[in-house]
């Protein structure tokens, strides 16, 4: 049994060809994360430990744990910080070859919070919003 | 006799793109791949209509960013993570409410959307929507909407409004995320025990761990048909973009091993919506054959003279009796009279009238419901016309005719008859009330349904207190214009519309009044403009004073 991370229930979470969003059911709030936290979130899937994800993601990005170790750390506590992810006593689903193939260059995980979404969703997904992103970011002059 | 199925003319024409769209989400690969890019050249992403837009989280699911126009995907892509939140979060309030409801001990069954999400989509984000529907039974209905009040859900509109809904009532959460509480699964059908079926036929799915009884698939079939044709029929053919019913129907079929096609025919039958259903499956029919054959339909429906019949005499009356194979048909059925009278037009492609189609009897009224450019030179040449032609309908190249778009006209005139023999002098709260009226047309020109079936003429009534303050004023309509795409529909002077009025009485004892009238959809009332109609007085009693009142009349008696 080891310190773990789970994700919290009322969380939807999918991943969109590389692109995770994640949905706080309970809050409404919506949430994206760049591909080193998206990955970081797939092993939190499989309730990774905290220092399985550094290892983990020190071999994919072939980075030492020291390099890597506060921007990740900061992002889990991000993560904690908007109840999307909780520490419980257990079991990881970790296995030796998760990630084996996988080859990363490292940029610190970012979590994008959107947080009015009521809004959000007010807004027409098709010409209101940055044609190279995409909905929900918004055009240069929707966003106030 | 035989009649074929691709005789009957279809009152819902999918477009290209729509076609297009629908044969990309449902046909296997490698030729959905054909149609989507087909799709793409036909359509630009920015001037796409809402209902298109409901569709393209299926279209990114299915296909992936590698499938799509580059310079689409962000966007699209975009409108998958908007429909995944919007959808899931409308569904996560939907349950949490569902959940109180069921702690309750209330029976409840998902239906529309929400049943078809969790059956055959499973992702929320692919089948958009605004509101969780749920059936329950009526007996249960102010314990439901007592629940819902005290869980940050209001009904959506005045309530008042409440009068007018026979089947269901929209509640709404501060979110504005609504949940429709039906208690007969159709509007169509308000008979006490007509769900009766619907409620034993119920199979259950798993919703976030907890199971869930929802329809069947037949009756899903059913509920989404009808509602998609209704839906149709009050906007009109000029507007047929809402399409998702459509896949929604491919989507129950390519997740059910065996459709029980005879109970959903036999439910058809016993709410009188074959022709409905049957327009719908031919809808899906003319898409693809594997979906529904053509041999289905006619096994259930052209092998049933029953159900032709009626469906051939409704076409001869409406001069497109192309079904007829059998000639001496038109001598045994003998169209019924009807009120709404017609005149077909082509279009050429600049958008202009070229050709006009109508039974000869209703060329006096050509030059009225159509704008005229040139009055004298049209009625020489449709003079002409009629000379040359012994045929009973017409079919006219013409020139200097233009659809008319304002149909408000300044002088209502009409008259309304109740039919019923004898009414009631009192009723239960609640209980609904059917008049059968006979309307005159009394107006010195034609009433003419506008080309966007916006301004509907409709009988409908005004609840009163029996102090004449109006309680509510805005009640269902029972429109006099069957919308047809590419016809100009017309009422003539003189003519007598037959039309069946339910009335939904109120739910509070007293004494009230209904006043009938006509209304002009977004033009006026006919009693504004000095139309005077019946009115009659009722008292609503309690089912304890109903039975002193019985006796009391049995006594006098």
């Amino acid at each position: 049994m080891n310190l773990i991370y789970q994700i919290n229930p009322h969380i939807l979470h999918e991943n969109l060809e590389g692109e995770v969003i994640v949905i706080n059911l309970n809050t409404g709030m919506y949430f994206s994360m760049n591909a080193v936290g998206g990955h970081i979130w797939s092993m939190i899937g499989k309730n990774y430990t905290q220092e399985l994800i550094l290892q983990t993601l020190a071999r994919m990005c072939q980075e030492t744990i020291a390099a890597i170790e506060v921007p990740v750390n900061n992002f889990l506590t991000s993560l904690e910080d908007n109840t999307l992810i909780t520490k419980i006593i257990g079991d990881s689903l970790a296995e030796a070859d998760d990630f084996a193939s996988y080859q990363l260059l490292f940029a610190a995980p970012a979590l994008e919070i959107y947080q009015d979404m009521q809004e959000m969703l007010l807004l027409d997904p098709i010409h209101d919003v940055d044609e190279t992103t995409g909905w929900p970011h918004l055009k240069e002059e929707t966003n106030c | 006799m035989h009649v074929d199925i691709d005789d009957i003319e279809n009152p819902y024409d999918l477009s290209l793109d729509q076609q297009l769209i629908l044969k990309a989400l449902s046909n296997e690969p490698p030729h959905h791949l054909k149609y989507l890019q087909q799709w793409f050249a036909l359509i630009d992403l920015d001037a796409i209509n809402y209902p298109t837009l409901k569709m393209i989280p299926a279209v990114y699911q299915r296909f992936g960013e590698q499938s799509l126009p580059v310079e689409y995907i962000p966007r699209i892509k975009g409108i998958y993570r908007y429909f995944l939140l919007k959808t899931n979060l409308l569904l996560s309030d939907g349950l949490c409410i569902v959940k109180k409801i069921l702690a309750a001990g209330i029976p409840v069954l998902l239906f529309k959307g929400t049943a078809l999400t969790l059956a055959y989509y499973k992702n929320p984000a692919l089948r958009p929507m605004n509101d969780v529907d749920i059936l329950i039974q009526k007996k249960h209905l102010n314990q439901v909407e007592a629940i819902l009040l005290a869980h940050d859900f209001h009904y959506r509109y005045a309530e008042t409004e409440k009068l007018r809904y026979l089947h269901s009532y929209d509640y709404v959460n501060t979110k504005q995320h609504g949940l429709d509480v039906h208690w007969q699964a159709l509007y169509e059908n308000t008979a006490a025990d007509i769900d009766e079926k619907i409620w034993q036929r119920a199979r259950w799915i798993e919703w976030e761990g907890m199971s869930m009884p929802i329809l069947s698939a037949e009756d899903l079939i059913l509920t989404t048909l009808v509602n998609g044709f209704r839906d149709l029929s009050l906007i009109g053919p000029h507007k047929t973009e809402e399409m998702h019913w459509i896949y929604d129907v491919i989507m129950i079929i390519q997740g059910e091993k065996i459709i029980a096609w005879d109970i959903l025919y036999s439910e058809a039958q016993a709410r009188g919506l074959t022709e409905i259903i049957f327009h719908g499956l031919r809808v899906i029919q003319r898409l693809s054959d594997t979906f529904i054959s053509a041999e289905l339909i006619h096994r259930f429906f052209l092998n049933n003279e029953e159900f032709y019949m009626p469906l051939l005499g409704k076409l001869i009356a409406e001069g497109r009796g192309q079904a007829i194979k059998d000639e001496t048909l038109q001598e045994v059925y003998v169209p019924a009279q009807t009120h709404q009278k017609y005149v077909k037009y082509y279009l050429n492609t600049q958008g202009d009238i070229e050709t006009i189609s109508f039974p000869r009897q209703f060329s006096p009224f050509i030059s009225e419901v159509f704008k005229v450019s040139h009055q004298r030179k049209f009625k020489k040449m449709l003079t002409q016309a009629l000379k040359k032609s012994k045929e009973n309908n017409l079919k006219v190249d013409v020139s200097w005719l233009a659809l008319k778009n304002d149909t408000a006209f300044m002088k209502h005139k009409a008259q309304i008859t109740i039919l019923n023999p004898s009414l009631k002098s009192h009723y239960l709260p609640g209980e609904m009330l059917v008049l059968d009226l006979s309307i005159l047309q009394k107006s010195n020109h034609c009433w003419l349904l506008d080309p966007e079936c916006k301004k509907q003429i409709g009988v409908s009534y005004h609840l009163f207190s029996d102090k004449n303050k109006v309680i509510a004023w805005d009640f269902m309509r029972q429109y006099f214009f069957a919308p047809q795409k590419n016809y100009v529909n017309f009422i003539t002077p003189g003519t007598h519309i037959r039309s069946q009025l339910t009335l939904m009485l109120p739910t509070q004892p007293g004494n009230y009044k209904l006043a009938l009238d006509i209304v002009q959809e977004g033009v006026n009332w006919f009693s504004k403009k000095g139309n005077v109609f019946p009115t009659m007085s009722i008292q609503v009693v309690s089912s304890d004073e109903s039975v002193v009142l019985k006796k009391n009349l049995k006594e006098a008696c």
